[in-house]
């Protein structure tokens, strides 16, 4: 059976919701395809909120959270790969 | 032509290869808009000016704040409830009084915001909410003049340089905004981005080094890690589409 490990970058705005820790670890059995949203749902259900800010009112998610596989855009429905590092960004303007 | 004085005063960068005499005429020719003297403007419009930028304009209509003074390091405790531009034009200028520092205390619209910013070969973000950077980048996307971003919240922050028609425009890559009361900050995030964003100003005056183009360098301060994305242009952008595709 296969093992599948996907990395998340949990940015400083979500640690508060993951127990300070900046890098999870998401795993899976089984050969199955993975997408990013099958990974942030289970990121989500591990930590509600991590959810909460990463979905809207409609479940979807939120049009200010940005997606980056091993470094590129991605979407939601793209597939991911045993390995692949996952970075989350929110999109906010301090300065 | 550079005096004495300034061969003097600039020496040190001067001995770079990648600066020299001829790239400290570029500095002293240039003419920045540093937008929001806040905590990156505050970083920013300091090494410019220290660096012999010869024209810089910065742009505010605050006033200073006591809960300002853990980032916004151009301020002291005296200046609270003084004009941020008119406390930081004072400041900068006794830093370096070569440089000519125009202040202009104007909120940034819609409606004035590429008469803000005519005349400037470069321009800094130094806003602090993306609405008002996307108004910036709308006009540097008229103008065509390249735009130096920063953000922060908390520990974190991002920088990104933004040539328009060649490399992503903030519309590019940002969509709406996460909503927030009051952004947390720790004065050394703004600090770290903002010489970050100097940084890439001298660099691209000067014409040294790989700007941060076509990809969004992230910092995380509580991992202290230092990571880039890559990003790319939007070819349905609603601000940069029309500007063709890209050539680099």
């Amino acid at each position: 059976m296969n093992v599948m490990e996907v990395t998340v970058m949990i940015p400083s705005i979500l640690r508060q919701y993951t127990g300070g820790e900046g890098v999870v670890k998401v795993a899976r059995k089984g050969d199955i395809i993975y997408s990013v949203s099958d990974c942030l749902n289970e990121l989500a259900e591990r930590f509600p909120g991590v959810g909460q800010k990463l979905y809207d009112a409609q479940g979807k998610i939120a049009g200010y959270v940005h997606l980056f596989v091993n470094g590129k855009k991605v979407f939601a429905g793209d597939a991911l790969q045993d390995g692949d590092e996952l970075i989350m960004m929110l999109a906010v303007g301090g300065g | 032509m550079l005096s004495g004085h300034e061969r003097e005063r600039y020496g040190r960068q001067m001995l770079l290869a990648e600066v020299g005499e001829a790239g400290q005429e570029r500095l002293k020719r240039a003419r920045v808009a540093v937008a929001g003297v806040g905590g990156l403007g505050s970083a920013v419009s300091l090494y410019l000016t220290v660096a012999g930028v010869g024209s810089i304009r910065i742009i505010d209509h605050d006033e200073v704040s006591l809960s300002d003074l853990n980032r916004q390091v151009l301020y002291a405790d005296k200046d609270v409830g003084h004009r941020k531009v008119a406390v930081a034009k004072r400041h900068l200028e006794s830093l370096n009084p070569e440089v000519k520092i125009k202040a202009i205390d104007e909120i940034i619209t819609e409606g004035n915001v590429l008469k803000l910013l005519d005349g400037c070969d470069l321009i800094v973000d130094g806003m602090d909410n993306l609405p008002t950077r996307y108004m910036l980048n709308h006009a540097t996307v008229q103008l065509g003049a390249p735009l130096f971003h920063g953000a922060v919240y908390g520990f974190e922050g991002r920088a990104m340089t933004v040539i328009p028609g060649k490399t992503p425009c903030l519309r590019c890559i940002y969509r709406d905004t996460m909503p927030v009361d009051t952004t947390p900050v720790v004065g050394t995030t703004p600090a770290v981005i903002g010489c970050i964003q100097a940084t890439e100003a001298v660099k691209y005056v000067v014409g040294a080094g790989d700007l941060l183009l076509n990809r969004l360098l992230i910092y995380d301060g509580l991992g202290l890690s230092f990571r880039e994305v890559a990003v790319e242009r939007d070819p349905d952008c609603e601000e940069c589409r029309h500007l063709g595709q890209k050539v680099s």
